[in-house]
């Protein structure tokens, strides 16, 4: 920290002044109100030389760690996505390209505040994100079924109860289920 | 012909699909678990037995994070999850697992990424509500399956499954139960890992290389 901000502080002479001499005849009366002046503060980071403040630094190391889980799931599917059927040589279906694009989209609506999510997908082809917390384990399963069908689970720990509702993207049940049972981000009208 | 022959009829066929659905409703509630029925099969399994499951596709499982898939139980309600049994020999294990590793030509080779141990009775012991009592939610046999890399070789003897029982009533739907069985068998089998590495002192980690190196490539 402290080194980032002795780095900053030498630049700053060479960065506002270009390294030019100051002409004598500026004048005294110039020179006087200058030197009872503070130095004018600069917004450091609207200049197009400056490095990234501590707390821009700070910011962007937070959302990349919490964004990397999801990256990492988004790799996962992406890779799995180029698997051809039989892929397993045991008759794997191939995964199905709307259910998978369905999955990674959903990918990038999840906030740190969620649990990681484990992409995968199934022999049959669909795109699944489970969710496991403390306290239940949940998922959520995208087929292709003559148009995109969701699938949506929770069963709390310890538990033989579990909750579940299927439909397409666009049924009020779905994004209801969503919101107050897996407590997840819920589907823009536009999803599918 | 007896109970027992008929069900090892049943487990013996390899064309049979679905064996999960088929066997509830032949032999409901874990008939045939009172009869060896795998072809060369040294007994059937017993409640103390120790079994092993492996997982080898990447969708199972995620290395960087050691998260395991529920969708990794999956087949224990279509044809049977594959289980090895403690008893089985390092000559028995190696057949196994060269059966598992193989894979058609050209494509992607595999290796076992996770090995779980547990005992047959935690899986027996397992229960589930259907029409409004307690029953078995899985059976587990000692089916032996035919090889493909050596067909002409019998079975390896030490190889088992588990099925479901698929017992489920509305309002749970089919899809709804296998999600309950994915988790229950995640939360049964996960509970404790073998490293790969030093499992049966290196066997499997041989074998993985073996395969990486193209040894187990089916020739068709």
């Amino acid at each position: 920290m402290t080194s980032t901000a002795v780095q900053f502080y030498e630049q700053e002479p060479a960065a506002t002044t270009g390294g030019r001499r100051r002409p004598i005849s500026a004048g005294l009366a110039g020179l006087a109100l200058l030197m009872n002046t503070a130095t004018p503060a600069i917004d450091n980071s609207k200049t197009p030389t400056a490095r990234p403040g501590i707390e821009q630094n700070k910011t962007s190391e937070r959302r990349r760690r919490y964004r990397a889980p999801v990256e990492h799931g988004m790799a996962r599917l992406k890779r799995f996505a180029k698997y051809k059927a039989d892929w397993d040589s045991r008759g794997a279906a191939a995964p199905m390209s709307l259910a998978i694009n369905a999955a990674l989209r959903y990918l990038t609506f999840l906030q740190s505040w969620h649990p990681n999510p484990l992409a995968t997908i199934s022999r049959d082809g669909e795109a699944i994100l489970e969710f496991d917390d403390n306290d239940a384990f949940s998922s959520i399963r995208f087929r292709d079924d003559h148009g995109l069908i969701v699938e949506l689970y929770r069963r709390p720990k310890g538990s033989q109860q579990s909750l579940y509702e299927e439909g397409s993207a666009r049924d009020a049940s779905i994004n209801e289920f969503i919101r107050d049972q897996l407590k997840l981000p819920t589907l823009p009208h536009d999803f599918v | 012909m007896t109970s027992c022959e008929l069900c090892r009829a049943l487990f013996n066929d390899s064309n049979q699909k679905n064996l999960a659905a088929v066997a509830e409703q032949q032999f409901p509630n874990c008939h045939c678990e009172q009869f060896s029925v795998g072809e060369g099969s040294p007994s059937r399994v017993h409640d103390d037995e120790i079994l092993y499951r492996m997982l080898t596709d990447p969708i199972d499982l995620d290395q960087d994070t050691g998260q395991i898939a529920r969708e990794a139980f999956a087949q224990a309600y279509k044809d049977g999850l594959s289980i090895v049994r403690e008893r089985a020999t390092d000559a028995e294990m190696e057949a196994v697992v060269r059966e598992v590793l193989s894979v058609k030509p050209n494509k992607e080779r595999r290796t076992i990424r996770a090995i779980f141990e547990f005992r047959c009775l935690t899986i027996r012991d397992e229960r589930c509500v259907f029409q409004g009592s307690q029953h078995k939610a899985f059976c587990v046999y000692d089916q032996t399956v035919s090889r493909i890399l050596e067909p002409n070789e019998p079975p390896v003897a030490t190889h088992g499954t588990i099925l479901s029982r698929r017992l489920f009533e509305p309002p749970t739907t089919k899809r709804q139960f296998q999600s309950d069985c994915n988790d229950t068998l995640h939360r049964i089998i996960t509970a404790r890992s073998v490293d790969v590495t030093t499992f049966r002192n290196g066997l499997v980690a041989t074998l993985n290389a073996r395969s990486l190196a193209g040894e187990f490539i089916r020739a068709v």
